[in-house]
């Protein structure tokens, strides 16, 4: 990571006795998208709060641009002037749709003139500028949404925190609003957005990740295993399936899911000779088109097993259609032993 | 029955004749009242938010405490500033006791705890998304806080009639630290526990009913700002 | 916001209340003095409510104010109290009617100047139909004792005023201790109490002025009396400044001077309640013809 915007290290929140985030590790590239799916009260919002510094964690290290929050009141106030968080149900405060946009102009000492001029263009671009006098509180779950981001748009920050961005846009706003999101960093703005939907994580976002009941994991939920990692000849293995071994490279040992990137694992015709240790030869089972991207399902396992275990791989649409792929065709799935991730397990 | 009808029926009379003295301790009644109200919302709406937006140890034990003040009787907090603004207490060199101001420092002290709880209520009822929003979008302390005075300003407004109300009736700090001086510090409320006191029933019932009138009065202004605060 | 309209109707209304409480600072008497000799300040009198209730000061107190130039502020507590206030120097002069309690004040060194103002009459008022029938009595502690006897209801005031301790001297006298559930003790001034008696149907030992002030709303009636058992003196006495600096002892002595004075005693001579004359004045002596008896001291 070279430029990070956001580095999260061993963050945990407790509300009581209840947790409801733990995340090891996070990083959010400065000038990127990234978006953390999951499913709902998967702690996302709490997330975002935090490192919004609205919130302070019960333990673990947050850097916002390599700077840790919590360590003073005004150096957290600096840094907060340089976030905006949109939450997933924004409050219109008790005055026109132009003052709610107004409202964080203010704070940051621009002009009167200057402010409006910013906020009737932030108006424009969310495609609300005819609303402007209208009362904020009376608004439609999807204005408020667009006003909202309106709203964060006129601060114009270097880091934006999209709660659900998308939830409770009509359909006809809903492009609007994501090029809005996809030029934000060409206007140096670094933005971390949630979603429950896979689909606009994978349209928006560069890098995703999942949260899943206050676990982070930096990849998507696809291809998840779980088994005992095993030592077999002073390697590390875990089987998925009879006589189907995943290779890995860690040093964790026993009990331990595993999960790998489906934009990690390479699809040959050819069993391939190459450095990769994980080769496994099966069947396309599934193909589904997302976005520019299509997701191949292969089954992977011994051929004469009925049931196979899905490998899922994540191919550019180009490749696709060069290797001209088809349903039930055999195919091989191969990823690097360095491509798995390992949670949970003990060093040995 | 029949003398209950013409003590009032009396009292209406005396009402509309408008004595100089009736007007007098109505004005001077309105006066103190909305000085130490307002000076009570000055000082208690901005520690009410304080405490109600924060978070810190010994919140709900200051919270509890702020509720028992408002049950102190107002004959004792006259009593205790009385010992104060006395010639030999400790704020004696101000001479202000039995003078009009001396009320309203009262007034304030009783209206004080009233408007606190009430602003501190306020500022917890206020959405929590509020705060959030105000703070993300770069609100300091001081716009966060006028931000929940904005957003919540109904429950806000309450607290400030709720004070008013409590001091315009009250008689125990008016009579201790007022002195009941017939022209300068005689208020309505005094004026109604001397005339009772000399068996002036009807009198009493009148001032009783003028004080009412202007209680009304003013609620009725209250109502109309409120409706214009909240569209 | 609202912030500008907030401001405004804020100050609007600070101005108001400060407006009416400047209005309402003008003292009762007309405006002060000749050019020249400067605003003097005001006179406070801490005095009791029966002396307050009789009206007499709203006689006696409007002329020696056009007179001295500067307002009376009269403050209307129990004897108890005014006397305290004179402790404390939170007034500069007391008018009380408690000749014991007085000379403990003047004893302590809390005033100078003690003179004698008037004197009026304690009695007892009772139901119309008298069940202890006190009109008999022989004199006061007689009358308290057929109360006792009889076991009829009793009003006192309770509060340690002039006309409470009055009362207990009575009570002395007669050598009893009233307790049980006729003797009621209202702890409130002579008006109130007064009420309260007469809600009862209940005797009680009232002073002449209140009693003439509330005539017309009692039931009750006068079933005791005894001038001369049952004086009721009044003093004025100022508040001694080497105690409380700042008090006003000028004011006070030409209060006290007014007060005593041939003019002050005319008119509380000629003050009437309901028709009937209440006090009688006690300062200015009536001159004794010279030749045939030495000068008596004045008072």
């Amino acid at each position: 990571m070279t430029n990070p915007a956001v580095e999260v290290r061993g963050l945990t929140k407790d509300y009581g006795p209840r947790r409801v985030l733990d995340v090891d590790r996070f990083t959010v590239e400065a000038g990127s998208i990234s978006a953390v799916v999951g499913p709902n009260g998967s702690g996302k919002t709490t997330l975002l709060g935090i490192l919004a510094t609205l919130e302070p964690p019960t333990s673990g290290e947050v850097l916002l641009w390599g700077e840790p929050v919590g360590r003073s009141r005004t150096a957290d106030r600096r840094l907060r002037r340089r976030v905006v968080m949109v939450h997933e149900r924004p409050w219109m405060f008790h005055t026109t749709v132009l003052g709610n946009v107004e409202y964080g102009l203010a704070s940051r000492g621009v002009g009167r003139r200057e402010a409006r001029r910013r906020a009737a263009e932030a108006l424009e671009r969310v495609g609300l500028a005819h609303a402007a006098e209208w009362f904020a509180p009376a608004l439609s779950a999807g204005e408020a949404r667009r006003t909202a981001l309106a709203r964060a748009l006129a601060v114009e920050p270097d880091l934006a925190l999209l709660d659900e961005p998308l939830a409770d846009v009509d359909a006809q706003h809903r492009t609007g609003v994501e090029r809005i999101i996809r030029e934000l960093p060409a206007r140096g703005t670094t933005v971390l957005l949630t979603t429950h939907r896979l689909e606009t994580a994978y349209r928006l976002a560069d890098r995703c990740a999942s949260l899943i009941g206050g676990s982070l994991r930096n990849t998507l939920p696809d291809n998840h295993f779980s088994g005992t990692i095993a030592e077999s000849d002073g390697e590390p293995v875990m089987a998925i399936a009879p006589g189907c071994r995943l290779h890995l490279a860690t040093p964790l040992r026993g009990p331990a899911h595993v999960v790998i990137d489906p934009r990690t694992v390479i699809l040959s015709r050819e069993p391939a000779h190459s450095s990769a240790r994980n080769c496994f030869a099966g069947r396309i089972a599934a193909l589904a088109a997302e976005g520019d991207r299509v997701r191949v399902t292969v089954d992977v396992g011994v051929p004469a097993s009925p049931r196979g275990v899905p490998i899922v791989a994540l191919i550019t649409d180009r490749s696709f259609r060069e290797m001209n792929l088809q349903l039930g065709e055999p195919i091989s799935a191969v990823f690097k032993t360095v491509a798995l991730e390992v949670y949970g397990g003990k060093p040995s | 029955m029949r003398w209950t009808l013409e003590q009032l029926a009396e009292a209406l009379r005396l009402l509309g004749s408008l004595d100089r003295q009736v007007l007098g301790a109505l004005a001077l009644s309105l006066g103190v009242a909305t000085l130490s109200t307002v000076l009570a919302t000055a000082a208690g709406v901005p520690i009410g938010i304080a405490v109600g937006l924060g978070r810190f140890r010994g919140k709900r034990l200051l919270t509890t405490v702020l509720h028992a003040l408002l049950a102190l009787p107002t004959v004792l907090i006259g009593l205790v500033l009385y010992t104060a603004l006395s010639s030999r207490g400790l704020l004696g060199g101000w001479r202000l006791l039995y003078t009009p101001a001396a009320i309203v420092v009262g007034q304030f002290v009783l209206a004080l705890p009233l408007v606190t709880a009430l602003a501190l209520a306020a500022a917890e009822g206020v959405d929590p998304r509020v705060r959030l929003t105000a703070l993300t979008l770069g609100a300091g302390r001081w716009r966060v806080a006028r931000t929940i005075l904005a957003e919540g300003r109904g429950a806000f407004l309450a607290a400030v009639v709720a004070g008013f109300g409590r001091v315009f009736g009250e008689v125990g700090i008016s009579m201790m630290l007022g002195g009941n001086i017939r022209g300068y510090t005689r208020t309505v409320t005094t004026a109604i526990a001397l005339e009772t006191a000399k068996g002036e029933v009807p009198l009493g019932i009148a001032l009783g009913l003028a004080l009412m009138i202007v209680a009304l009065a003013v609620n009725l202004l209250f109502l109309h700002l409120r409706r214009r605060a909240t569209p | 916001m609202r912030a500008p309209r907030a401001i405004a109707i804020l100050t609007g209304s600070l101005g108001l209340a400060l407006g009416i409480l400047g209005c309402s600072e003008t003292p009762p008497a007309e405006s002060p003095p000749a050019a020249g000799s400067g605003a003097r300040p005001v006179v406070r009198l801490a005095t009791t409510t029966s002396t307050d209730n009789s009206g007499l000061l709203e006689r006696l107190l409007p002329p020696f104010e056009k007179w001295w130039g500067a307002p009376v502020h009269v403050i209307a507590v129990g004897t108890g109290r005014a006397l305290d206030l004179g402790r404390n120097g939170d007034v500069d002069v007391v008018l009380v009617h408690d000749p014991a309690a007085e000379d403990a004040f003047m004893a302590e060194g809390a005033g100078l100047n003690r003179r004698s103002v008037m004197f009026n009459d304690f009695l007892i008022v009772g139901p119309k139909d008298d069940p202890a029938k006190i009109a008999q009595a022989s004199g006061p502690a007689d009358a308290f004792a057929r109360i006792a006897r009889a076991e009829a209801p009793f009003v006192s005031r309770g509060d340690n005023s002039g006309t409470h301790k009055k009362e207990l001297a009575v009570w002395q006298a007669a050598n009893l201790k009233p307790a049980g559930a006729w003797y009621l003790e209202a702890g409130q001034g002579m008006g109130a109490t007064l009420l309260v008696a007469d809600e009862k149907n209940a005797y009680c030992l009232t002073d002449r002025g209140t009693y003439l002030a509330m005539r017309a709303k009692l039931h009750l009636a006068p079933r005791f009396e005894d001038p001369e058992a049952l004086r009721n003196s009044y003093s004025i006495i100022a508040v001694n400044p080497a105690v409380h600096r700042d008090v006003n002892y000028l004011g006070a002595m030409a209060l006290v001077a007014w007060v005593t004075s041939p003019e002050g005693q005319k008119i509380i001579a000629d003050f009437r309640v309901d028709g009937e004359g209440l006090f009688h004045p006690l300062a200015v002596p009536p001159q004794e013809p010279a030749e045939a008896k030495p000068q008596k001291a004045m008072r």
